[in-house]
């Protein structure tokens, strides 16, 4: 047998161990891989599609991340790897065998894994690289699609920057190899063995840390959020770590030393024995819980906002499309016979379209945001004036809006939540055609009421909505140039509209292209943008979490020979094999979902802080039940995934054990 | 009363698909009394191991029959064996198998526990077996915190707590000191005249078996002798000396001479 061989075959005996590190290693390769392929890919070199460098950007700053990521997952695996087999090594020692051949032996080991973790990464990749592509393409809306292509540089820069990364870590471990006594190796790593010790006082941090991260998540604004982020960052952080190391070992010895609760059959083992798991292993449920946090989290952004896109957009713009005349009568920009033949033409299905002659009355506005520097602060805009009549027209078409009976007199007004007049609310004085005009103010409407080119006037988008008797006396006071007719057309499939759009655009003259306003171009542009961060986050994402699982897996196999014994000893004594399958599935699933658990909780409160500021910028409530719809999305998508890894953990556990109880 | 029948217990373990095998008992006969202490005793490879196994029930005879209080474990599934193991067979280990996550007193409760008795029964077994035994002032250390004499003694309560048909001890004092050895087996020694407790111990230590009342030797498998103990255990060592001697064998790991 040759040096080499020996080190294969350690490998081979070790591949329970190795497993979920090495698939990890696979999944990163592949991503890399992946995103090398399209970064390099002569077509998107060619520069065939739209938005190239800020993908290439984002996408590079993916790799950068899975790079660094990389090296400390492989790290930080790497020195538990070795910790774990002290034993071994120190078996080889007293056989003789020098220290350098020892690093020999691990880096043979090591550069054996890697070397196959990269090719199996490069396989898997160039197996999906298809697909991949496929996707892109689809989010990129690039006309050709992009070509299946092996990119032969991105393979070599995928293989040679982790072979190099992998060489380098193999290194930095084999300079760390400290020379030990063989006894000190052999002996047994668990003698002294104290029940853990918790201090009242850091479980209190803990509680107080979590608690108070989670007050200001809870309550946290659009301008407070610039200053509550990294306090809500740290506070949790360091009440996750108190949670761990303390809280959990207070919480598990309170519940052992309730009776009724523990000693109930074998339910006593189970507790003591996690006692002990959870303090050895509470920096790495630590570590895994955090990531945990920050994957639910940032993916659950990304997806929240994704899905809140249309909502928010129609909060900006309630029609599809709306241009305006000015002088009521005037058809400067756009006939609508002309609009209507178009429509026609498209065959595009017009849900309800709207006229609506207005005319412009100066009012103050103030700020009523709070703790916002703009808060307080007053802004002269001009309010589109609006007729009672037209206005119940437009609620007839639009469910959430309530109709009005105006009394001469009277006037309703459309303010965002954040606004308010600046006299106050009761009633409001302005100047029509410099003409003192005082109205009561009845009602408030939060929802935006059209879809209006502002034409660079302040306020174009508010509206004061007076009773009809009032609005006439008015409209006969002002003259024709300063009445607008705005026309607003809502399309039943106005996502897909854009081409009659920009049809319609194309028989506007040049320069009335600002009298006409549509956001479906914008609404395309920020789903698409948001589709792609999405995309190209999720394998990042899925790339922490299966690594933050692999650390836990790992720490359940090496302690599988301790365990091992115990358990025999509990068989002999009389535990049926049912007792002991209950006591390792519900340990390991405590150990597995615990730290997911946490991470869930605190995604919980981070996506009510991002619908805080989300609400603000939408300005309405109905938000939520899409927030949470999104959240749990995301939930059970990982909750599945870590369901896979204690099953497949549960699994190896269970069999070494019948395999060594037998 | 018959606690235990062995009738013509015969192991034999195959090697590579049965071209090499070995007898490791052979029609062996083996009968208890209740509150008897019977010792096995022979030298290594001799079969005590296997012998102890097959009485555990963790292992099953190629042929022969035992019973324990009427039952055959060959009648009983993997599920009945555990409970049956659990309810009336009481275990003492050579390295004392103590969970060290469970305080003392929560390895003697773990058979009641499992059986889920009331509070009240464990408490009252726990402290009536630690005073016999003399460790209640350590039912509250830890594993790692008391000598492995009073680990032992732990384990014997345990094996005792539940009151078992019979307790089976495999080499007790093997990896203790002779002060220690000397607690553990007239701990042992009390639990059998106090409680009336079965015990079969399986030992090479000539020392530890002179507690016994009977001994039965066993040689490559089969029965060899026995002998019984009289009023005076001085002369029932030197007796168990004897036939030791005459046993012959591997007894390279005999202990030193010590009463």
């Amino acid at each position: 047998m040759t040096f080499r061989r020996f080190a294969l075959k350690n490998v081979q005996g070790h591949w329970q161990r190795y497993l979920t590190y090495f698939l990890s290693s696979v999944f990163a390769v592949t991503v890399f891989y992946l995103y090398a392929s399209f970064i390099l890919h002569p077509d998107v070199i060619a520069g065939k599609i739209r938005g190239r460098a800020l993908v290439q950007q984002g996408m590079v700053a993916a790799e950068v991340v899975i790079l660094v990521f990389s090296f400390f997952f492989v790290l930080y695996s790497n020195e538990a790897f070795i910790r774990s087999r002290k034993k071994e090594f120190g078996l080889l020692t007293l056989f003789g065998m020098t220290r350098r051949q020892l690093q020999k032996l691990i880096y043979y080991e090591n550069t054996l894994v890697s070397t196959v973790a990269i090719l199996a990464g490069l396989a898997l990749g160039t197996l999906f690289l298809k697909l991949f592509l496929m996707g892109m393409t689809e989010l990129l809306d690039v006309e050709a699609p992009l070509r299946f292509q092996l990119v032969p540089k991105a393979m070599i820069l995928t293989a040679a920057g982790y072979f190099i990364l992998y060489q380098l870590i193999t290194l930095v471990m084999l300079f760390r190899i400290r020379r030990q006594e063989v006894v000190e190796l052999l002996k047994e790593s668990r003698k002294m063995r104290p029940l853990p010790a918790f201090s009242v006082w850091l479980v209190l941090v803990a509680v107080l840390c979590i608690g108070a991260g989670y007050t200001m998540a809870y309550t946290v604004t659009l301008m407070s959020a610039l200053v509550l982020v990294l306090p809500i960052v740290i506070l949790t952080t360091v009440g996750t770590y108190f949670l761990y190391t303390q809280a959990s070992v207070a919480f598990f010895r309170w519940l052992r030393k309730n009776r009724h609760v523990a000693y109930q059959g074998p339910r006593l083992v189970t507790i003591s024995q996690l006692i002990f798991k959870l303090r050895d292993n509470a920096r790495v449920l630590f570590l895994v819980s955090i990531i945990n946090a920050v994957v639910l989290t940032a993916t659950g952004a990304v997806y929240i906002t994704y899905q809140d896109i249309e909502r928010q957009h129609r909060g900006m713009y309630p029609q599809t499309f709306s241009f305006v005349e000015k002088g009521a009568g005037s058809h400067q920009v756009i006939h609508p016979e002309k609009v209507k033949a178009i429509l026609q033409e498209d065959g595009a299905e017009v849900a309800y379209e709207t006229k609506q002659v207005i005319f412009a009355v100066p009012a103050r506005l103030k700020n009523t945001m709070a703790d916002n520097m703009w808060s307080g602060k007053s802004v002269d805009v001009e309010l589109s004036v609006m007729s009672n009549s037209d206005y119940n027209r437009l609620a007839a078409n639009r469910p959430e809006l309530v109709p009005l009976e105006l009394k001469p007199g009277e006037a309703g007004y459309v303010l965002p939540d954040y606004l308010t007049f600046d006299q106050g609310e009761k009633q409001l004085t302005t100047q029509i055609m410099g003409e003192r005009a005082t109205f009561r103010l009845v009602q408030r409407i939060g929802v935006p009421l059209l879809t209006i080119p502002e034409l660079g006037r302040r306020g174009a988008g508010f509206f004061l909505i007076l009773s009809d008797a009032d609005y006439q006396r008015w409209m006969q006071v002002i003259p024709e140039q300063e009445k607008y007719a705005v026309y607003a057309y809502e399309l039943k499939n106005w996502q897909t509209a854009q081409p009659t759009i920009d049809k319609i655009l194309a028989q506007i003259p040049e320069d009335k292209r600002d009298h006409f306003a549509s956001g479906v171009q914008f609404y395309l542009s920020s789903k698409q943008a948001n589709a792609l961060t999405l995309f190209i986050g999720a394998f990042v994402s899925l790339l922490f979490f299966i690594a933050g699982g692999s650390l836990i897996y790992f720490k359940l196999i090496t302690e599988l020979p301790d365990d091992t014994s115990q358990y025999r000893m509990l068989n002999r004594l009389g535990m049926t094999g049912k007792e002991l399958k209950r006591v390792v599935t519900s340990q390991v699933a405590l150990l597995f979902f615990i730290p997911f658990f946490v991470g869930v909780v605190h995604a919980v409160f981070a996506y009510k802080a991002i619908g805080n500021l989300l609400m603000i910028l939408g300005g309405s409530m109905d938000g939520w039940g899409t927030l949470w719809m999104s959240g749990l999305t995301i939930f059970s998508v990982f909750f599945l995934l870590q369901l896979v890894y204690f099953l497949l953990t549960r699994n190896i556990y269970l069999r070494s054990l019948s395999r060594a109880s037998r | 009363m018959k606690v235990l029948t062995a009738h013509k217990l015969t192991k034999v373990y195959h090697a590579e698909k049965g071209k090499v095998f070995h007898r490791a008992l052979n029609q062996f006969d083996l009968e208890v009394d209740a509150g008897e202490f019977v010792g096995v005793m022979g030298p290594s490879g001799s079969g005590k191991t296997t012998l102890l196994n097959l009485l555990a029930t963790i292992d099953s005879p190629t042929s022969g029959e035992i019973w324990i209080e009427g039952v055959n474990p060959k009648m009983l599934k993997d599920h009945e064996l555990a409970l049956f193991r659990r309810r009336r067979l009481g275990f003492v280990f050579q390295d004392f198998h103590l969970l060290d996550t469970l305080t003392i007193r929560e390895n003697i409760l773990l058979p009641l526990v499992l059986e889920r008795k009331s509070f009240r029964e464990m408490e009252e077994r726990v402290n009536e077996m630690a005073e016999l035994l003399g460790i209640t002032d350590i039912l509250d250390k830890r594993t790692y915190e008391v000598s492995g004499g009073q680990q032992q003694r732990a384990a014997c309560a345990r094996a005792v707590i539940h009151k078992p048909a019979i307790i089976l001890a495999d080499e007790p004092t093997g990896n203790l000191d002779s002060k220690s050895a000397r607690a553990v087996m007239t701990s042992l020694q009390q639990l059998n005249e106090e409680q009336g407790a079965t015990i079969l111990l399986v030992t090479h230590d000539p020392f530890a078996a002179s507690y016994c009342q009977r001994i039965v030797f066993i040689k490559d498998g089969q029965f060899f002798s026995e002998i019984r103990r009289g009023t005076n255990r001085q002369a029932f060592f030197q007796q168990i000396l004897d036939v030791l001697s005459l046993l012959g064998g591997n007894f390279d790991d005999l202990s030193p001479v010590r009463p």
